[in-house]
């Protein structure tokens, strides 16, 4: 241990009692060099005799005297710089203030601030009594991820050479002033070893711990260049830097790090020494292949190849609470006086002569966030007019994970997303209580030497997390051991030594963004599925004037004038930029393709969550009444329209969860959807480090006033974005009528439905009254209503789910779908262990009918759904299922043939 | 006498064990029932219907093996048309009895009953069988009329496989024999279509026919069951199947009883016809089953040796020679693609040549079409082959 120096890295201290410690840090050392130790200290047997490790080399010894100093300065407030550091300034953090008693000057309690931009926005303050365990990891909270606990930890040090590697989710911890007691007694008693204690709390909390503000712990890298890629620690005077991501390792991000400012001298350019394997070896080298060549279908960019360059010019935008200078907006032509917002919305007539409607708003794109505009837009009295190239939902919104969840894994760095997540999780709530519901989640820790201090680690951090629960009406954490862990969730393995429960709710992504569209309608809004824009009309000026549309399904073509025009296309942003002349770089967003396999039903009960071969974290989770496993996250390039999960990807997914959940390889797998996130675009970073934060952009720096675009965002947090980019085209507009869409219920949302009664009233099934009122809340009972008028509509379409009749053609009438497909989306018709089989054809005859199509056509949509979920089930089957697929679809080819050009 | 060993009991393994034992070989026939042959709808088709190729006169061995069988009406030269419960009308090449063929009718109108049966809605069928192009070329209008011709409430619930075998009882055939004459007096009909399980095959005064059955419905039994008596079932199952030495081509069948006390018996010659649908009836799975990375076998996935391919799931395995027999994606529909690769019915091996001893039928082979006639054909052919040990390499 005290020959470490010589390989010292960074500020990683152990912390040890007696010869534990050393024994881990001899075997950090061993394992590879990659978290060397300096300035450890070990306090020896009862005598408490400290022993100051000696150092070879100067590096090291300018830490510890940085260590002691750090310890001088006790009582300082420790700033965890959590998160992306951009140009020196930290944007988000945990603050740490340390009580401890005062005659020993043990540590009491903890008290943390979540802080964003310059500590100055306490978002949520809170005070919580720390445990102090005996390893003294208690104020560590901040270091741990929710990345941070591994299962396979003895593994993944054996592999990447690190001590401690507290989860790849983004740890940039700095502490910046790694203070340990207040009494100068103590210190005089013990220096050494309370530096190195103190330093410990930093550095136990991540290997590659980075950023340090002055006069801490912190050193710079060791001089001998061996794979010290434990941290590099940037540190500028009074200010914590969060490096991101040392352990990455690879010379792009430390080109990175060095244009944010940070030090040369504090950057060691870290060499990889071993590879690590999966996609971070890979990601190594992305820089020289920009393209296609990572997506894992092997598709070809057909239209979007990566349009960005890392020299995208910086532009004006809308950030959250800022007033923007250039949203003033100035009279013209189409912009009329504010209206009241009590009015109701004056009607959509079309010109006379040409045809053409009038509104405020053109919202291009139907996700979530698009329909979330045109709800609010709406609800604030503008005329919008919504238009969706696919179905309603079609992208991203309808293939997440299916969560409002709390962001847990953005606490750390990004907190700022959780507490919004949080806060909006709680309104939906408000406003859609049926379409929720509660998933609890385990994640497990396996057996392994630091699976004690992980607890600890996790402990912290959700208690941490706990302060956001009330929000969104969660339960606070659970901390299990082994046995309790096995018994809520038999079906684990492994050694399991205990583990964290917490809660997060569910959503049905398709229903939530129907739910707003229809709440639009309502409201006055026009919503058009399957409509695509051509171009966004512009004047000599550059203004918007409007778009130019065509029916995908009818060919019709029509102009829609509009004063502002709002790019809500999420992934297609860059390409809907084109559509209004701007290059593709305008609305920039770097898609991360996700994937999830669905299985026939519930198969735990908890959510698990596992570590992926490559040390991201995926979960299966109970998901209404299926069972869902994802998700990945990959850079894509490929057609957006069609987007499909590949062998791979499930066998990735599967693998993981199959080390805690062997079940899984026997379960049955029913189905795979994928989706491309439109997450901000941000040049070099690891795809599930990208910012799940959101932006509005106004474009009139592009010479487009009038236009917008949303790009980032996240289902969890549809509704503030919403809100953002509305007030934004609200300024635009020079309108003021305020948001309402956190109060206002959303279709069904009204009340409380009662399947039970309605089950009774009107004779259906419970099981089925009990699907159609969490899909329909209240309104349930008017789609069951239909079935007092035609007795027959009670007839049950789709025996999975189940869906009856009156509910096909309820959506078809009210919801806009307009092939077997949107049924499917907004009623889950087909997606259940049958995949349509037997429900699909019948939908489509019901579809032709509602639709004013022949039957021919209405089976053809039938067909093409069926040849669709068939193709994305096939990448999921085992061998068994095979073969029902196979007897399935010959059995199909029997009766309606496989051809779908049928219409 | 030459042995030949042949695997599947299904239509493949019933032509190509026939074919063998024509041709003067000793079969020896392993499998239990036939399976993916007894979910047949009812239609036999060469080509893919939906292709609307004109149909191919019939070989003559396949016709004397469908004669053989005797459940399937072959028309000479012509197709029949037959009704789908899916508002389809479709062409195919040969029929089971009891479904009806609208070809044979002329023009006219069809009565369909409305019928409390699952999936059987006659009005939006009617409109959809009008619809279909088929029938306006052929004169055929379909009308829903209301005539009962079930007798008790249970029959509106039972499956199509009971309420075929309800309807086979004399007196209840008697019952419906009657209330069809009293049907036919108005004479408007042709006809009458009538749900999987309620057609007659003999001709009443007004013909009965039936739509296609549904998975495991009536035809497909009524199949299965004809399949059973072409060839005598060999005593034991099968337990493995080996290789001699590498590449000498000695298939030893290890079977003739329980596992523990299976016999090896020597044979010249086996086809595999264990093909079910899409390499269906093949389980093929990793040797070690506790293989964390085992692959997930997919349509398009090829399988890694070493590999196990079974008969039925688990139950009773042949160890092929490791790596020899490629699985692997030809061209065609996801159905199509998966099987083993051959030539002619001769598996391939990996150097491209062909084993001289060891023929594969049906829906095992890679590369054709997943149909009823083109099944037989290679079949017959390969039990040909097998018996005489010649193939064209």
């Amino acid at each position: 241990m005290r020959d470490a120096g010589d390989r010292a890295a960074a500020a990683v201290v152990f912390l040890g009692r007696g010869g534990r410690g050393r024994r881990r840090a001899a075997a950090a050392r061993a394992t590879g060099g990659g978290a060397a130790s300096c300035g450890a200290a070990s306090r020896r047997g009862a005598t408490g005799r400290r022993r100051a490790t000696s150092r070879r080399g100067a590096t090291s010894r300018r830490a510890t005297r940085a260590a002691r100093r750090g310890t001088a300065r006790a009582g300082r407030a420790a700033r965890a710089a959590i998160g992306r550091s951009l140009h020196g300034l930290v944007l988000a953090g945990l603050d740490l203030q340390r009580e401890r008693e005062a005659g020993t000057g043990e540590l009491r309690a903890v008290r943390h601030r979540v802080f964003t931009r310059g500590a100055e926005a306490a978002a949520v303050d809170g005070l919580r009594t720390a445990r102090v365990g005996g390893a003294g990891l208690v104020d560590l909270l901040a270091g741990l991820a929710l990345g941070g606990a591994r299962a396979g930890g003895a593994e993944e040090r054996r592999r990447t050479g690190r001590r401690v590697r507290a989860g790849r989710e983004g740890l940039q911890i700095g502490f910046g002033n790694a203070d340990a007691g207040r009494g100068g007694a103590t210190r005089a008693s013990g220096t050494s070893s309370r530096a190195a204690r103190a330093s410990s709390r930093a550095t136990r909390t991540s290997s590659r711990a980075t950023g340090a503000s002055s006069g801490t712990a912190s050193t710079s890298s060791g001089a001998t260049g061996t794979s010290s890629r434990a941290a590099s620690a940037g540190f500028t005077a009074g200010t914590a830097v969060g490096v991101s991501d040392a352990g990455k390792g690879d010379q792009r991000r430390d080109d990175e790090r060095r244009e944010k400012g940070a030090t040369e001298k504090s950057i060691h350019t870290v060499k990889r020494s071993a590879s690590v394997p999966g996609r971070q070896s890979t990601d190594a080298f992305s820089h020289l292949f920009p393209g296609s060549w990572r997506s894992a279908a092997g598709t070809l960019p057909r239209r979007a190849a990566r349009p960005i360059t890392n020299h995208t010019p910086r532009r004006r935008f809308v950030r959250r609470g800022q007033a923007p200078t250039l949203l003033a907006a100035s009279p013209n032509k189409y912009t009329s006086g504010p209206a009241s917002s009590g009015t109701p919305p004056p009607p959509f007539v079309p010109d006379e002569d040409t045809g053409v409607v009038d509104v405020d708003l053109v919202v291009i794109g139907g996700g979530v966030n698009g329909a979330g505009v045109a709800r609010d837009a709406a609800l604030r009295g503008f005329r919008v007019a919504l238009f969706e190239r696919n179905d309603f939902a079609f992208g991203a919104s309808g293939n997440s994970s299916g969560m409002i969840h709390g962001g847990p894994r953005y606490l750390t760095y990004d907190p700022s997303v959780t507490l919004s997540s949080c806060q909006d999780s709680g309104y939906i709530q408000d406003i859609a209580p049926h379409l929720l519901f509660r998933i609890p989640f385990l994640f497990p820790v396996a057996k392994s030497a630091i699976s004690k201090p992980m607890l600890e680690l996790m402990d912290g951090f959700f208690e941490a997390y706990d302060r956001y629960q009330p929000l969104k009406r969660g339960k606070p954490h659970a901390r299990l051991d082994g046995d309790e862990l096995h018994r809520l969730e038999p079906g684990l393995v492994g050694g399991m030594v205990g583990g964290m429960a917490f809660d997060e709710w569910g959503i049905d992504g398709p229903r939530l963004t129907i739910a707003n569209i229809v709440d639009a309608i309502e409201h006055g809004a026009r919503a058009f599925g399957h409509t695509t824009v051509e171009r966004v009309l512009r004047d000599v000026s550059g203004r918007v004037l409007g778009v130019a549309t065509r029916d995908l399904l009818t060919g019709a073509r029509a102009i829609t004038r509009a004063k502002a025009v709002l790019n809500a296309t999420g992934a297609w942003s860059p390409l809907a930029a084109t559509l209004a002349s701007l290059p593709q770089r305008a609305a920039p967003i770097r898609g991360g393709k996700g994937i999830h396999v669905v299985y026939d039903r519930r198969i735990s009960n908890f959510a698990v969550v596992a570590q992926t071969v490559d040390g991201r974290q995926i979960f299966v989770y109970p998901w209404e009444n299926t069972t869902v496993l994802g998700t990945t996250d990959d850079d894509y390039y490929g057609d957006l329209d069609d987007v499909n999960a590949t062998v791979d990807e499930v066998r990735y997914l599967e693998q993981a969860i199959a080390h805690v959940l062997p079940g899984i390889r026997d379960a049955r797998a029913i189905g795979t959807y994928a989706g491309v996130r439109p997450t901000l675009y941000a040049w070099g970073k690891n795809e599930d480090k990208l910012s799940r934060e959101h932006e509005v952009l106004d474009h009139e720096s592009d010479g487009a006033r009038g236009l917008f675009s949303m790009v980032g965002g996240k289902l969890a947090s549809y509704r503030v974005f919403a809100k953002e980019a509305t007030d934004a085209v609200a300024r635009y507009l020079g309108r003021n009528e305020p948001c309402s869409t956190h109060t206002s219920p959303l279709p069904g949302g009204e009340g409380r439905g009662e399947p039970l009664a309605l089950a009774r009233r009107f004779s259906v099934d419970a099981v089925g009254a009990r699907r159609l009122v969490y899909r329909h809340g209240v309104r349930a009972e008017a789609v069951l209503a239909r079935t007092q008028r035609k007795p027959t509509e009670l007839r049950v379409v789709c025996p999975c789910e189940p869906v009856i009749e009156a509910e096909v053609r309820h959506v078809v009438q009210t919801e806009h779908a307009r092939t077997v497909a949107d049924v499917s989306r907004r009623t889950r018709l087909g997606l259940g262990a049958c995949g349509g089989m037997r429900c699909a054809l019948a939908c489509g005859r019901i579809v032709a009918e509602e639709t004013g199509l022949s039957p021919r056509a209405g089976r053809g949509q039938a067909i093409r759904f069926l040849l669709t979920q068939a193709g994305r089930r096939s990448v999921a089957l085992g061998p068994v299922q095979a073969r029902q697929e196979a007897l399935a679809i010959s059995s199909l080819r029997a009766e309606v043939g496989l051809r779908e050009d049928e219409s | 006498m030459r042995r030949v060993a042949v695997l599947g009991r299904g239509i493949a393994g019933a032509a190509a064990g026939w074919a063998a034992k024509r041709a003067g070989a000793a079969v020896i026939s392993f499998g239990g029932a036939p399976l993916a042959s007894t979910m047949s709808s009812g239609a036999a088709d060469d080509e893919p219907w939906e292709l609307g190729r004109p149909p191919r006169p019939l070989e003559d061995d396949v016709r004397a093996f469908f004669d053989e069988l005797g459940t399937l009406t072959l028309p000479e030269a012509s197709s029949a048309l037959v009704a789908t419960s899916a508002g389809v009308l479709r062409p195919a090449r040969g029929h089971d009895a009891f479904v009806l063929d609208l070809a044979s009718l002329g023009a006219g109108t069809i009565g369909v009953p409305r019928l409390a049966r699952p999936g059987w809605d006659a009005d939006a069928l009617v409109l959809s069988w009008n619809d279909e192009p088929s029938a306006r070329a052929q004169g055929l209008r379909f009308e829903a009329i209301d005539a009962d011709l079930l007798h008790r409430t249970d029959e509106r619930v039972l499956p199509e496989v009971d309420l075929a075998a309800r309807i086979a009882d004399p007196r209840r055939r008697r019952l419906l024999d009657a209330r069809l004459e009293t049907l036919s007096k108005s004479a408007r009909y042709v006809a009458l279509l009538a749900p999987s399980g309620l057609g007659l095959r003999d001709a009443s005064p007004l013909p009965l026919g039936e739509v296609l059955s549904p998975p495991g419905g009536p035809a497909g039994r009524r199949l299965g069951a004809a399949l059973e008596g072409v060839l005598p079932r060999s005593e034991g199952a099968l337990a493995s199947l080996r290789v001699g030495a590498e590449r000498e081509e000695r298939w030893a069948v290890a079977s003739m009883g329980s596992p523990a006390d299976a016999r090896g018996v020597q044979v010249d010659a086996v086809v595999l016809a264990v093909g079910g649908v899409v390499g269906g009836g093949i389980g093929y799975r990793r040797t070690d089953p506790a293989a964390v990375l085992s692959p997930i076998p997919t349509f398009h996935a090829d399988v890694f040796p070493p590999a196990l391919v079974g008969l039925h799931a688990d139950a009773a395995a042949i160890e092929l020679p490791l790596g020899e027999p490629r699985w692997s994606q030809t061209s065609g529909g996801p159905l199509e693609r998966v099987g083993i690769l051959h030539a002619d019915g001769a598996v391939r091996r990996d150097d491209g040549g062909t084993f001289a001893s060891l023929f594969v039928a049906g829906d095992a082979a890679a590369g054709r079409p997943r149909t009823l006639i083109a099944a037989v054909r290679g079949a017959l052919h390969a039990g040909t082959a097998a018996a005489r040990n010649v193939t064209r390499s």
